[in-house]
């Protein structure tokens, strides 16, 4: 029964990455990611969307989470969803610089990425183009910043101890 | 009497006349459509969270959800705390209701970044507690949806039996709601003697007190008229939502983590999985209600097969730093998926962790669900996605 499904798995995650190549019609990296086995994709900001929607066709309907990771010298825009049929999993990783760029938004394709997008623009700054609503959503619309960009100064520019 | 009708007759009354227009007069929708505000403060809201309504009659027709009243940063505080004393936020900071659920799948996480084995009796424990804690949660949940639909002694049945549950959990760990039992690479205490028979004779007491709560309130002629046929979801609306945790099998889809992608020992437990039909406000409470009982089956099998040995994993170090790399850890709490995404670079400190709530993507299904019914119906329909509003807004 777990290798059947371990199997159906690899099935699933080969399938997809030569349906991702197919569509770009690039060599794109697909690998396994570490310690948690997920296929990781990495990609271009232009792939983004067309591998979003590739997902998106091959049935990966259910989000994970979207969100930004801020590598002080660069983002990465970062998506996982999974299917429901085939329990396949895949992770698109995706580079770009701090400032200046409008990724693509993917809301009118899964209902729930609307307000991830939203608050990876509340916390990181990032502008989604083609976004419905793009405000704040946990933090007051007045706030100055973007808290979890690794430079991000508090209002009152208190120096906290660092005990570790 | 007199007095009224002679004032209200008076010229200079500052206060506006009161209208009503004919029947398919021209602008009878501006008459009718208004907007209503309900919260941040509101018991019907189940914590801070501000529902703005659009009105027509007492039809809801538009609703735009505001959320954040609550938000402590929790992503932002575990960059700046070490791996072990993150779990001491895991469980107040986000979902308060689930807190063994939080702490475990922040735990999944850690350990999978590590490469730390859990002993078999802690992954026993882990099911253990974290199938009570759903059971806790879900009698909560249902007392409370009795509750704001006008059923208090229910609330109070379910809180007494919710009780000696919380008892169960101040004999293991000496918290009745932050718990902070779960840890990285186990959990932190062995069960005090009498513990195990303890929890089962609470587990069949909890079983046996629910034919009660059907007979006050689920087999209940006006809960059947205020639930059924409310806020139906079809299968395939539901997966366009990506609804989650009990409003999915509620709508007729067979989903629960716990069966299909099984993590911890779940494949080893014999349980079913509830599910509905019509999706409607009867079917979510009449899945949460089976739920207890299936909860209570995987707490006997653990209890009965429950293996001797150490409950915390060796050589864990005291500020660990798990090499650079990716980790993702998901489960399923009583209110639907959650999930830990954490990322390392080496450092002794998480570099950033990012935090999937259930409740924060139900609370954004709330508009597809309520729009069509009435207001009386939208306090019912936000007590079935059982909202916790620390998880929403973290």
């Amino acid at each position: 029964m777990t290798s059947d499904r371990a199997n159906q798995q690899r099935q699933a995650r080969d399938d997809l990455c030569e349906a991702l190549g197919a569509r770009l019609s690039a060599q794109i990296s697909c690998a396994l990611t570490g310690p948690d086995e997920v296929l990781l994709v990495r990609l271009e900001l232009d792939q983004y969307r067309p591998a979003a929607e590739t997902l998106w066709e091959r049935g990966l309907d259910r989000l994970d989470f979207l969100t930004c990771v801020d590598w002080r010298d660069h983002f990465t825009l970062t998506l996982q969803v999974y299917s429901m049929d085939s329990g396949a999993v895949a992770r698109l990783a995706c580079d770009l610089p701090r400032d200046g760029v409008a990724p693509p938004t993917i809301s009118d394709l899964w209902f729930l990425a609307n307000w991830e997008e939203r608050e990876a623009h509340d916390m990181f700054g990032l502008v989604f183009e083609g976004h419905p609503n793009m405000r704040r959503i946990l933090l007051p619309q007045a706030w100055e910043g973007h808290p979890l960009r690794k430079d991000y100064v508090d209002r009152l520019g208190i120096e906290r101890p660092q005990y570790f | 009497m007199e007095d009224m009708d002679t004032r209200d007759k008076q010229p200079d009354d500052p206060r506006p006349e009161i209208r009503v227009p004919e029947e398919g007069a021209e602008g009878l929708e501006d008459v009718n459509d208004f907007l209503i505000n309900i919260g941040p403060h509101h018991p019907g809201t189940h914590g801070v969270m501000r529902m703005i309504t659009r009105l027509d009659g007492e039809k809801v027709v538009g609703l735009d959800t505001r959320i954040g009243y609550m938000h402590r940063s929790l992503e932002k505080i575990a960059e700046n705390r070490t791996y072990h004393q993150v779990v001491a936020f895991t469980d107040r900071t986000v979902d308060y209701l689930a807190a063994m659920h939080n702490d475990w799948v922040y735990c999944m996480a850690a350990e999978k970044l590590m490469g730390i084995e859990v002993p078999e009796r802690a992954e026993y424990l882990r099911v253990i507690v974290g199938e009570l804690n759903r059971i806790s949660s879900h009698l909560l949940s249902l007392g409370a949806l009795g509750l704001d639909s006008g059923a208090m002694t229910y609330f109070l049945w379910t809180m007494m039996a919710r009780e000696k549950v919380v008892d169960l959990f101040e004999q293991l760990c000496g918290a009745r709601l932050t718990y902070v039992y779960m840890r990285i690479g186990g959990v932190m205490y062995q069960p005090p003697e009498g513990w195990v028979e303890r929890a089962d004779e609470v587990v069949r007491e909890v079983v046996d007190e629910l034919p009660r709560y059907r007979r006050l309130f689920h087999d209940n002629y006006i809960w059947h008229l205020r639930s059924k046929d409310i806020s139906t979801l079809t299968p395939e609306e539901a997966r366009r939502i990506n609804a989650q945790g009990p409003t999915l099998r509620a709508s007729g889809i067979n989903w629960d983590l716990r069966k299909n992608l099984p993590y911890s020992i779940y494949d080893r437990f014999e349980f079913d999985v509830p599910v509905g039909t019509t999706g409607d406000v009867y079917d979510r409470t009449e899945v949460r209600y089976e739920e207890i009982l299936e909860s209570a089956r995987i707490v006997r099998q653990a209890l009965a097969d429950i293996p001797a040995g150490p409950v915390l994993a060796h050589r864990i170090a005291r500020v660990p730093s798990p090499p650079p790399g990716e980790a993702y850890a998901r489960l399923e709490s009583p209110r639907g998926e959650i999930g830990c995404y954490l990322v390392s670079d080496g450092s002794h400190k998480p570099y950033r962790m990012k935090w999937r709530g259930a409740s924060f993507h139900n609370v954004q299904m709330l508009p597809e669900m309520c729009i069509g019914y009435t207001l009386s119906d939208m306090i019912n329909i936000v007590g079935t996605i059982d909202p916790v509003m620390g998880d929403v807004d973290r």
